[in-house]
């Protein structure tokens, strides 16, 4: 069929767009303590889906480009905390138990777990508008990621109305 | 032939509401333990400390939809995102010469945000309660009939004094009251009869 594909205002109509907003996660594991132990305050994630790594082949006068490998997948979060700051404890915690660089009751440093021990699982659902998953439970669009925490943390101070928020990367290493 | 309203037309719709009938019910602030500490008589009918007598004006509260504009190769959609309460209303209040009004705005804010002491010195701690305990569970905005029946209730959950006037210029040449305008915050609210 050729076009027009696309017919303005009725194409635009035709579709049932997502949002951003709808999306809902939790620890699984039951690492994280009370009240964010059924949900997870998350204001902000991005995941990557997927990274595809291509090399170059020359050839003649052209470049060509074809994939070699795939990346692991990394994800980024940025969430709240209470007056307690209990997810600042959870998650300095989780990054002293990974690498042993601080010191927590009965850890110290000097030793790196294994990524069977340190991984945690996050379920994260894409909501339709109902609030039920956007599809079947069991596709990819709501996945148990298993991850743990990478590169610097920190926690931060300000002189502003503001309640804690963290920004944190993760690594993915297993998806359910 | 188009149907525009007649006079008889305009007199069949029957009791329309007045903008003057309604009624605040302060008695939720009761929640509010900074409040309980000032001694204040907040209660409806308490002369001179009735928050609802003294009140002139009350703005309803409303919310606005967050909407979406989707284009794409210059056709636009526009669709509905969430929705989200406006978040302040005001009120202005008569003040009296027992000064309720001034003395509930400095014990609230003073809960809020620790400023003076126990002792009077300007301390200025900024220690402050915990957040349910410097919020009204509700607040309900009565809108009522000829025969004082509610009609609507427009109520607002999760109150605190955000913001205030303390009642413009002390003046030399002007007859007039004081007038002290709240600007309350509120989580959400609802309205129904």
């Amino acid at each position: 069929m050729s076009g027009p594909y696309y017919k303005g205002l009725i194409s635009l109509r035709s579709i049932n767009w997502g949002r951003n907003y709808r999306y809902d996660a939790q620890f699984g594991d039951g690492s994280v303590p009370s009240p964010f132990q059924d949900w997870f305050p998350l204001t902000d994630v991005e995941v990557n889906e997927g990274t595809v790594v291509s090399t170059e082949y020359k050839f003649g006068q052209s470049t060509y480009r074809f994939p070699i490998h795939a990346n692991a997948m990394d994800m980024r979060m940025t969430f709240n905390d209470d007056e307690d700051y209990t997810l600042l404890q959870w998650l300095k915690t989780w990054y002293n138990q990974i690498a042993g660089s601080g010191f927590v009751e009965g850890i110290r440093g000097g030793f790196v777990q294994t990524l069977a021990e340190c991984a945690r699982p996050l379920t994260l659902v894409r909501l339709g508008p109902d609030g039920e998953p956007a599809t079947d439970p069991n596709t990819m669009l709501n996945v148990k990621l298993w991850i743990y925490p990478d590169q610097a943390f920190y926690w931060r101070g300000s002189s502003m109305p503001e309640i804690p928020t963290y920004p944190a990367n993760f690594q993915v290493v297993g998806v359910q | 032939m188009a149907l525009r309203p007649t006079v008889n037309s305009m007199r069949s719709v029957g009791e329309y509401q007045r903008q003057y009938r309604w009624n605040i019910d302060f008695t939720m602030a009761k929640l509010l333990s900074g409040l309980q500490n000032v001694g204040l008589n907040i209660q409806p009918g308490a002369e001179n400390g009735d928050l609802n007598l003294l009140c002139e004006t009350a703005e309803l509260p409303r919310r606005t939809n967050q909407g979406i504009v989707l284009m794409n190769r210059g056709s636009q959609i526009r669709l509905p995102g969430f929705t989200l309460p406006v978040g302040i209303i005001s009120m202005s209040f008569v003040e009296t010469v027992t000064h309720p009004i001034h003395s509930v705005i400095r014990e609230w804010d003073n809960a809020i945000w620790s400023r003076i002491g126990p002792d009077g010195d300007n301390t200025a701690s900024g220690l402050s309660n915990p957040d349910n305990d410097l919020k009204l569970k509700q607040l309900d905005m009565l809108q009522l009939d000829s025969q004082d029946n509610i009609v609507r209730t427009w109520r607002l959950f999760g109150v605190f004094l955000e913001d205030f006037d303390p009642g413009g210029v002390l003046e030399g040449a002007v007859a007039d009251v004081q007038r002290v305008s709240i600007m309350f915050s509120y989580d959400d609210y609802d309205d129904f009869t």
